[in-house]
């Protein structure tokens, strides 16, 4: 995950507290959607950015699983992930990260 | 599940865009804290 | 306790990417970066990281010989038991360097080290005769798959135990022929092998073909006649006496000589560092490597615009392609710099 992005999930987590917030990703595999998810919850698997070595713990969802998905209007889902839901491997990406956020995730 | 929390958002521009996700949590009554588009080399 | 030392470079450190990578070398006491993740997996097996050494990949490439020297001083200081370097994944200077300091490290303190990339690393052929290097995927994506192989193989080799093949233990091969007794014999693998390539199914050769690259040529020269003419070599073509000291073999520099009113090249001014060719033909007259005489010949008879004032030499025999890359890139440069319009090069 982007250094940068990094960065500012780390300051905001620490302005609004853990508890508090929920990461949802839009990565387009299994593979890269699951190491964005485990950097922000176990840390940088990488080493390479502020979040190594720190795991945050944060709630983290891809916006294509069912807990995400549902909770938006069907009609504006559609419309803005429609066409990207049917190209992805869904079931892959919903399998690693969930994955990811029942090993890592304490929220 | 989303009521009270806040949204990060971390959208991938091969997958689905910060906007995308955006528009779709506004929807769901959330509130979104912050929000961006990644490209994966 | 097995003390481990470890090297990474200026971005794994947190300290900036392509901007820092003159970071001058510094080392702190415990892990910093992917040595965290690595620390987690030796501590297990009773070894620890206890100091990391920094340093900018530029800086690194760019003071070879200083940078050894400083960062054998700080690695010496904590009498280390193993030392490790990166993983430098697809980095090209960061391979480089860390193949050059484990290398240093292993020469000098006589200690195991050893050292993670992906295949394609310059750093690879370089130095994979030299160092247990762990094959690693092409970028960072690949350092949980990295750290459980390092702490393996460190394992292993701080603790004396016996390697299996570089297959099973996950480094790259080093070129290293063991014999043993195969249980069957050769004639029937052979006949074994050749039935499953016949079938369409996958076999595992027992002798891997090297892998070549391929250029493209450029297009032909519009106007010999104009054109500026530079002679480069291969075949080790020096003035007499090699002032330079371009070594016979496994080159690791070229040199750059004035050929300015030189009209033909004889005995007493040139000769050759070549040590993979009978040398006594081109020491008579080494215009038969690197032929002034006849571009000369050429230029006073408005055949060639001119033969440029420098010729660029290095000896080919065993020299590392990833070295002769380097050359190469910095040779063009210099051709291109001075309005050069094609290049003879000869080899051997």
């Amino acid at each position: 995950m982007d250094l940068e992005i990094q960065q500012r999930i780390k300051d905001l987590t620490e302005k609004h507290g853990a508890e508090n917030i929920v990461v949802v990703i839009g990565g387009a595999e299994a593979e890269s959607a699951g190491l964005s998810a485990e950097t922000v919850c176990a840390g940088d698997p990488t080493f390479a950015g502020p979040l190594a070595g720190i795991a945050l713990g944060l709630a983290v969802y891809h916006m294509v699983e069912p807990e995400i998905k549902d909770e938006c209007d069907a009609a504006i889902y559609d419309e803005q992930c429609g066409m990207m839901e049917m190209v992805l491997d869904v079931d892959a990406i919903i399998e690693e990260v969930s994955k990811v956020r029942k090993e890592f995730s304490k929220f | 599940m989303l009521q009270g929390k806040k949204i990060i958002a971390v959208g991938d521009r091969d997958g689905i865009p910060g906007p995308a996700i955006e528009e779709c949590l506004k929807s769901a009554g959330a509130e979104i804290i912050f929000a961006s588009t990644e490209c994966f080399v | 306790m097995i003390k481990v030392v470890h090297y990474i470079n200026q971005f794994y450190a947190g300290i900036g990417g392509e901007e820092k990578a003159d970071f001058k070398p510094e080392v702190r006491e415990g892990v910093v970066g992917p040595g965290m993740g690595l620390n987690g997996l030796l501590k297990k097996e009773d070894m620890e990281i206890v100091a990391t050494v920094i340093c900018g990949d530029s800086y690194f490439n760019e003071n070879l010989e200083e940078a050894k020297v400083e960062i054998l001083d700080m690695v010496k200081k904590y009498s280390p038991d193993i030392f490790i370097a990166g993983p430098a994944f697809n980095a090209g200077r960061y391979g480089v360097a860390c193949g050059a300091i484990a290398k240093e490290v292993s020469e000098k303190l006589n200690i195991p080290v050893l050292t993670a990339m992906y295949v394609e690393n310059p750093g690879v052929d370089i130095y994979k005769k030299y160092l247990y290097i762990v094959e690693t995927r092409n970028s960072a994506v690949g350092m949980r798959d990295a750290l459980p192989k390092i702490a393996n193989l460190a394992v292993k080799l701080a603790k004396g135990l016996e390697l299996g093949t570089p297959a099973v233990e996950g480094f790259i091969e080093r070129g290293i022929r063991k014999n043993f007794f195969a249980a069957e014999r050769g004639s029937k693998r052979a006949v074994d092998m050749l039935i499953k390539k016949l079938k369409g199914e996958e076999f595992v050769t027992e002798f891997k073909m090297p892998v070549f690259d391929r250029v493209d040529p450029m297009p032909p020269v519009v106007d010999i006649t104009k054109a500026k003419i530079a002679l480069v070599t291969s075949g080790g073509t020096v003035p007499k006496g090699n002032t330079d000291h371009i070594e016979s073999s496994n080159a690791s520099k070229f040199g750059k000589y004035d050929i300015e009113g030189v009209m033909d090249l004889t005995a007493e001014t040139y000769e050759t560092a070549h040590g993979g060719y009978d040398p006594t033909y081109a020491n008579i007259d080494s215009d038969r490597v690197l032929p002034v005489d006849v571009l000369r010949k050429m230029e006073k008879e408005g055949k060639i615009g001119s033969l440029h004032r420098y010729f660029y030499t290095t000896v080919g025999n065993g020299t590392a392609v990833a070295s002769a890359k380097k050359f190469g890139e910095a040779i063009a440069k210099e051709l291109l710099a001075d309005g050069v319009t094609a290049v003879i090069l000869t080899s051997t």
